[in-house]
């Protein structure tokens, strides 16, 4: 990758709860190159989100990140204060979340909380901060933006109250935009026309996108590169269509699988067996057809000839030394 | 020919505290062993019509039919007692199922409304759905969102129904978990030769699981017929543009052709 604005190597994030300690994240690698559209799919639980919030330092109560290191253009964000980050969020990097209704104040007018923003990170002249709250939501195609500058959020439909968000998510014209299911609380019809909003205008300005979603779909059509999630760590990576096409690590192949749009109509899905991670070694093997004796042990996220990754002993190359000797 | 397991007749849903009617003039048909699903976005109706099937909306005007009988006026309850086999499976298992119960009582309970003896029932309808007989003793929070919706599903079979009315049944569930829960219905309709009226604002889900499609838009329905013909080539203006902007996970156009 040429120019990585986000690296993010080795980061593990436990919860601690009275004595028990659980682990969330463990061992994650990734990167964000500039205005590179990448995609996080996993399944609920898989720790995407705890992923994705990681990144701006916006974990919840209980998290920490106690180990590895995210180096923001080279910077490590890890033990920075939160004034920091805080400002860290408001002028380089910008969340858009999935429910655009908890996102807003609901008793304030959408345009106060667009010019509250770029007040305090951009622009503190309260005329010149209208005029580009307005801007920018003509630029996240309102037909009527002062119509919507006056609205209470509740006035707006969810796709409406999604662009405000865009255009809020824009305004500190950011390197990067960590969008969290953007469109899953979304109308079908809707849904589409968001994510293409979000993507334009992510090229346009040479945005990068960190695109968090369960919809191997939208991933495929948003995404260059994508990287898989199971049971809080990386399984798979690489470009979208190759991961896609010829999946290389079993969860991301059983994933593919149990996409109805595969199979004839009426015929049996080749579903997951139902079940947990596994407590220890790969957290898959308990699910995994072709699990052996070596999935006891963690295996590491390693190169294809692909150029993508996957963490599984199977591509390994010392398994497949020892299994072509 | 035989009469149809469930038929419509310009059927219209009409709430007092509104004034145009939830959904208006829906005719539509169900056989046996067949599926038909529909789709639409949120408020164009589809809720509102699987609970006018059900028994559980104001039936404004027209007609429902099941096997040749007139239900349009029957309680949910007088329906079950006179042996009509309809039941519904909705979208959240976890708000659809008592939380107190255990899920012996939750999947018989239809059987002591029906006043039907129940001895032993249970213990076959937790092996149709997949379920261990242990979960019997348990209580619904104890399961996993799969699982509630095995329970669901079961609570549904209990008063042999020839119909099921499944509202976005695995809406609220994961990717391997929604695999696993199609096969399900797919066995079972093999196996008893249910119909379904399936509801779902999944395309590709859709095209898995019916044989017909019917397209719903602001309360009425806008277009239906085979279901690759209505997902294929559809005519009506709507429905070619709920099919473009669908994103299901086989297609795979560039991002220019989104809008």
């Amino acid at each position: 990758m040429a120019n990585p604005i986000l690296v993010v190597n080795e980061l593990g994030v436990l919860a601690r709860r009275n004595d028990s300690v659980r682990k969330l994240l463990d061992g994650i690698s990734l990167q964000v190159g500039e205005g590179e559209i990448a995609g996080l799919v996993g399944e609920s639980g898989s720790g995407k989100s705890m992923l994705g919030n990681a990144i701006g330092g916006l974990l919840p109560r209980g998290c920490e990140a106690h180990a590895g290191e995210i180096l923001w253009r080279g910077q490590n964000l890890m033990g920075a204060s939160g004034a920091m980050l805080s400002s860290l969020r408001g002028s380089q990097m910008a969340y858009v979340f999935q429910e655009p209704m908890t996102a807003l104040n609901p008793t304030l007018r959408v345009g106060r909380q667009l010019v509250d923003v770029i007040r305090r990170h951009v622009q503190p002249d309260a005329a010149a901060a209208k005029a580009l709250a307005l801007r920018l939501l003509a630029d996240v195609r309102i037909d009527a933006p002062q119509e919507v500058f006056d609205a209470w959020p509740h006035q707006l439909s969810g796709g409406m109250r999604q662009r405000v968000l865009i255009a809020m998510a824009f305004s500190c014209k950011p390197a990067l935009i960590v969008a969290d299911e953007p469109t899953t609380a979304l109308d079908v019809t809707v849904q589409a026309q968001v994510l293409s909003l979000l993507l334009t205008l992510a090229r346009e300005r040479g945005t990068a996108v960190l695109l968090i979603s369960h919809d191997i779909g939208v991933i495929r059509r948003a995404c260059e590169t994508v990287n898989v999630m199971y049971a809080g760590r990386i399984v798979e990576r690489g470009r979208t269509a190759a991961v896609l096409d010829a999946p290389q690590h079993p969860y991301t192949r059983a994933l593919l699988d149990s996409l109805p749009g595969r199979f004839q109509p009426k015929a049996r899905l080749n579903a997951l067996p139902a079940g947990g991670p596994a407590a220890s070694g790969c957290a898959f093997r308990s699910r995994c057809d072709s699990a052996f004796d070596r999935c006891c042990d963690v295996p590491p996220l390693v190169a294809l000839p692909s150029a993508g990754a996957a963490a599984c002993w199977l591509n390994h190359p010392i398994s497949v030394e020892g299994a072509s000797a | 020919m035989t009469a149809p397991l469930l038929a419509l007749d310009q059927v219209s849903v009409r709430y007092a505290s509104r004034r145009a009617a939830a959904i208006e003039g829906v005719t539509l048909s169900i056989d046996a062993g067949r599926t038909l699903g529909i789709v639409g976005e949120s408020g164009c109706g589809k809720s509102t019509l699987a609970k006018a099937v059900m028994g559980l909306a104001p039936v404004s005007a027209g007609s429902l039919n099941y096997l040749g009988q007139d239900i349009t006026r029957m309680t949910p309850r007088r329906r079950l007692q006179a042996g009509i086999g309809m039941q519904i499976v909705f979208q959240d298992p976890q708000s659809s199922l008592d939380p107190r119960m255990r899920v012996r009582d939750l999947i018989t309970e239809p059987l002591l409304i029906a006043g039907r003896p129940s001895a032993g029932v249970a213990e076959s309808l937790v092996d149709q759905v997949g379920l261990p007989h242990d979960a019997l003793g348990s209580q619904p929070h104890e399961f996993s969102g799969g699982q509630r919706q095995r329970i669901a599903i079961a609570r549904a079979l209990a008063a042999s129904p020839q119909l099921l009315v499944l509202d976005e049944p695995t809406s609220a569930l994961d990717l391997s978990v929604q695999a696993q829960i199609l096969n399900l219905l797919l066995d079972l309709q093999r196996e008893h030769g249910f119909g379904y009226l399936f509801i779902s604002h999944d395309m590709a889900v859709v095209r898995h699981l019916a044989d017909d499609v019917a397209v719903m838009y602001r309360g009425q329905i806008v277009e239906q017929g085979a279901a690759a013909e209505v997902l294929d080539t559809p005519r009506h203006d709507y429905s070619q543009a709920l099919m473009r902007s669908a994103m299901s996970g086989q297609a795979a156009p560039a991002v220019e052709s989104l809008t």
